[in-house]
């Protein structure tokens, strides 16, 4: 039996090794996608620059039922834009017009488009969209249903234009959009990093933007405007030029702008103080101002002294400078401060935390911050300017890849410097320094005033203690120790993973991971009374187990999904319910203009 | 052959079948292309622009044989790689996820074979009477019962309808607050043998509170498996001559029943009830899932759903160690239940 099976491991072995090596490269196929038919326009697929004539693109935004996405895909939960530039951001232009479902228009620009030729032949060609995910999957099959009417209505040939729909998974995907760029179009959806319209535009307009690039739209003017814009210090001819901008993405009709969802957050009637702003990534809101108290009502009032937040997925760290997700800001944000953060839901005016001041000056593009005198740590360190200097100097000295800390090389070195790799440590230790009380940043441009302060007020620039994050060996402060800490492979490599020394208003009791977090009060926090003794965010995926939790009184918030909004009407006269919440974000379908990516 | 040149023969058999699994694994994951594995690096669009720095830090373009060195040469180094699902390396994670599961299973695992066989054989002794048809019966709905429906339905009755009766989780938040604290020593991270060497009345009632629903949801759907086998069996070695010379030796029914043919019985019950065990010790995914009672079957299941290799692979060699092991402890329990089989040999 034995010998049998060492055989037929040998065989297996054998097998494998010659199938594998062959697996993961790929053979360049003869078109460059499976995915646009005959790579023709002959009726049975498209070319690969199908999508390069703007009728084309023009007839594809006018053919999308905008309406019907939003309230069949979103449940209503969603608003029309016109440009990716959502509301809430800083240059967001309200007049600039949107495309609405008109079929006759989409036939006026098809007939247009290739001379004709697009009409008269027809086409043919798949969408690809992430399994699973139904607002993505409806928005491909609203756009198949449109074209095969209008082939029935306008062209009186059902077969005429054909748009397949496909699911694949979401890695798949993501190596299509930027690798193999083999789909005709593509969707996918954009964050903020902070509530600036040059944070929207770039990605989705720049030559070389996140989406834009690989969607093969862009060009030098189209570049040169995108910088003049940011550079504008004059707020009122930079607003014009952003106007400029989002009009331009509504002429070019790059890609088809889906919504900006709307969100809501549900507690229980027992907690108060609940505002939303919407770049906190804290689910719960700043959590420091909400308040607990028994009112009543039909859930019973329990766990006394407990903030209790039951949502879906992990955090990744609790690193300051590793954290990019808005799970891991909102722990961080608890344990950790920041110099300044925003004031109430403005997203543009600014509260003071660890600064007490600031203050930029227009001729030596320095920002100069006062560190506020008599704040503590949690293991007892004094916060002084040098810690301030040691957080940012120590985050880009980590650059770990995919991180969030290109924010910081930015605005201080500009051009082309995106990480640690673009410049050298001279550079860095020169953009921070310690002036007596303050710390001075040196930008290096006046742009980046306003965008400087939206990226100090983000978790990832929270301020650690020097001294106490040397002593558990992390970097120590020198040129030569930078070679142990550069680029970290996983979260865990770096010391600040899952210890935690901060000024704020709670400490960390217990990560249990993929499970829960929780937090104890600092009772001796700089900024007066907090609110609980403890707060406890724990990982419930199942969505029964946190309806149920919230209606019992054992969770105070739970995460609640936008496709379960309707189940929890009957519920909400228990509750408290925060409605129309816009949230800054954006979907949208991309047009791949050169499918396959520009011949090499 | 001697037991102990058998179990070492049996535990050197294990190094071909892990070395065997992970490089099967580790194949089918090279189907992916470098840039596919990359992105499960990027929580977001944001991050996008770094994927040829991230294929070039994980070494992911490299060919499959200098991946796959790379990383077994990490294990005989002791390190199995980062767990990106579990937040911490593959070997703690095992560790981590293992007592929960455990708890569920040392709870779990009694009631299905005890009542597996007791039901089992009750059903034989009773054939075609009304006390087998009720367990056959009971047996269908168990077995065809989906675990994910019977699991919530249980929750909305037990904590939705009797509002907060048994929650689900391990622990309530403030019980849990006490055994995070300094006053609580854990050391199995299993919360009722640890609340019982703590002397700690309160932890033990409220972990009990909290493994009630998981319980009954693994059991009835199981216990069907093994009392069907059970009740096959029995009927099997009630129809063998031995019984028939007991019963004619005058001997109780009960005595024959019990001691001459549920003993001989045993036998495919044991085989089985070794894979329930191994079953449940390596994840029972929909319960852990619908209860948040994260074991290492949650675990599991999240690392395959997230292509998290690393924690696949070391899965798959916990696995493959596990049930190796059990089939070990199977065999050696056949020698005990019956004196006929001879470890290495043939059935005299």
């Amino acid at each position: 039996m034995t010998r049998k099976f060492l055989l037929s491991f040998v065989a297996i072995m054998v097998t494998l090794a010659m199938v594998i090596p062959g697996c993961g490269s790929e053979t360049p196929p003869e078109l460059p996608s499976t995915y646009i038919g005959s790579g023709a326009l002959d009726g049975d697929g498209i070319p690969v620059d199908f999508f390069s004539d703007i009728d084309v693109r023009k007839a594809f935004c006018y053919a999308f039922d905008y309406d019907t996405y939003i309230s069949d895909a979103l449940n209503g939960q969603g608003v029309q834009r016109g440009s990716p530039v959502v509301e809430g951001l800083y240059g967001y232009d309200p007049g600039t017009p949107m495309y609405s479902y008109c079929l006759t228009e989409a036939v006026d620009h098809m007939q247009d488009a290739w001379s004709g030729d697009a009409w008269d032949k027809g086409f043919k060609f798949t969408l690809l969209y992430n399994a699973g995910n139904l607002p993505r999957k409806t928005a491909c099959e609203m756009v198949s249903e449109a074209w095969a009417g209008i082939g029935n209505t306008y062209a009186e040939e059902p077969e005429k234009f054909q748009v397949g729909v496909q699911a694949l998974a979401w890695p798949t995907i993501l190596g299509k959009i930027f690798g193999t760029r083999d789909m005709p179009m593509f969707q996918i959806g954009w964050l903020p990093d902070y509530p600036h319209a040059d944070n929207f535009i770039v990605p989705f307009m720049h030559s070389q933007g996140t989406f834009s690039y690989f969607q093969g739209y862009g060009d030098s003017t189209l570049d040169a405007q995108i910088a003049a814009a940011f550079q504008d210090t004059n707020p009122t001819t930079q607003q014009a030029k952003y106007d400029a901008l989002q009009q331009q993405y509504y002429d070019d009709a790059p890609g088809i702008v889906l919504a900006q969802p709307i969100a809501r957050r549900y507690f229980t009637q027992h907690i108060s103080g609940f505002y939303y702003n919407p770049v906190e990534s804290s689910y719960a809101g700043r959590v420091l101002d909400l308040s607990k108290s028994d009112a009543g009502g039909d859930i019973p009032y329990l766990h006394p002294g407990y903030f209790t937040f039951e949502t879906i997925g992990d955090i990744d760290s609790l690193d300051p400078a590793w954290i990019y997700d808005t799970a891991s800001g909102m722990q961080v944000g608890m344990i950790y401060e920041q110099l300044l953060y925003y004031d109430g839901n403005s997203t543009d005016t600014f509260q003071p935390l660890l600064a007490t001041a600031w203050s930029f000056c227009q001729t030596d593009l320095t920002y100069h911050f006062t560190i506020r005198e008599g704040v503590t740590f949690h293991e007892g360190g004094n916060l002084t300017p040098a810690d301030v200097e040691y957080t940012f100097e120590r985050a880009m000295c980590q650059d770990r890849p995919g991180g969030p800390v290109w924010m910081f090389f930015q605005p201080l070195m500009g051009g082309d410097v995106w990480g640690y790799d673009d410049t050298d440590f001279a550079a860095i230790n020169a953009s921070v320094e310690v002036d007596g009380n303050d710390v001075v940043f040196t930008l290096s441009s006046a742009a980046w005033e306003l965008p400087f302060l939206q990226i100090l007020s983000g978790q990832w620039a929270c301020i650690v203690d020097k001294e106490w994050c040397i002593d558990q060996g992390d970097w120590d402060g020198t040129e030569s120790g930078i070679a142990a800490v550069l680029h970290p492979q996983n979260a865990g490599d770096t010391v600040l993973y899952d210890l935690t020394n901060g000024t704020g208003p709670w400490k960390l009791n217990t990560w249990t991971h993929s499970d829960q977090i929780s937090l104890d009060k600092n009772t001796s926090y700089w900024g007066g009374a907090v609110p609980f003794d403890h707060v406890v965010t724990k990982v419930v995926d199942e969505w029964t187990n946190r309806r149920l939790s919230l209606l019992n009184g054992d969770a105070d918030l739970v995460y609640v999904p936008a496709t379960r909004f309707d189940e929890m009407e009957t519920e909400e006269s228990k509750l408290k319910v925060y409605k129309d919440l816009p949230s800054l974000s954006i979907d949208a379908f991309f047009f791949n203009m050169i499918i396959g990516g520009p011949p090499s | 052959m001697e037991l102990r040149s058998y179990i070492i023969r049996r535990l050197l058999l294990l190094i071909p079948v892990l070395f065997g699994v992970t490089i099967f694994i580790f194949g089918i994951t090279m189907l992916f292309s470098p840039i596919e594995r990359a992105s499960l690096y990027v929580q977001d669009a944001r991050q996008m622009t770094n994927i040829p720095a991230i294929i070039e830090l994980y070494g992911l373009d490299q060919p499959f044989w200098v991946q796959y060195g790379n990383w077994i040469g990490n294990v005989f180094s002791g390190n199995l790689g980062w767990s990106r699902v579990a937040g911490m390396p593959v070997w703690d994670a095992i560790w981590n996820y293992l007592p929960t599961t455990l708890e569920l299973a040392i709870f779990a695992t009694p009631i299905i074979i005890l009542m597996g066989i007791f039901l089992g054989s009750q059903a034989a002794a009773h054939k075609d009477r009304p006390l087998d048809h009720g367990t056959r019966v009971m047996a269908i709905f168990g077995w065809s019962l989906p675990t994910f429906w019977l699991g919530l339905i249980l929750i909305m009755v037990f904590y939705g309808a009797i509002a907060g009766l048994l929650p689900p989780g391990r622990l309530t938040t403030e019980i849990q607050t006490l055994v995070n604290s300094a006053e609580f020593t854990r050391y199995t991270h299993i919360n009722t043998i640890d609340a019982i060497l703590n002397l700690n009345g309160a932890v033990l009632l409220d972990a009990l509170r909290h493994l009630i629903l998981p319980v009954i949801t693994l059991s009835v759907t199981q216990v069907a498996f093994i009392m069907r086998l059970m009740r096959s069996s029995m009927l099997e070695s009630l129809g063998k001559g031995y019984v028939l010379t007991a019963r004619a030796k005058g001997l109780a029914e009960r005595v024959v029943v019990n001691k001459h043919a549920r003993r001989n019985a045993l036998i495919p019950v044991i085989t089985v009830a070794g894979y329930v065990f191994a079953g449940m010790a390596n994840g029972v995914v929909i319960t852990e899932t619908i209860f948040t009672y994260k074991g290492i079957g949650w675990w599991s299941a999240q690392a395959a759903i997230n292509l998290d290799i690393p924690s696949v692979l070391g899965f798959a060699l916990f696995n493959a160690a596990l049930f190796v092991l059990v089939n070990l402890v199977v065999d050696i329990l056949y020698t005990r239940v019956d004196p006929r089989v001879r470890l290495g040999g043939t059935v005299q």
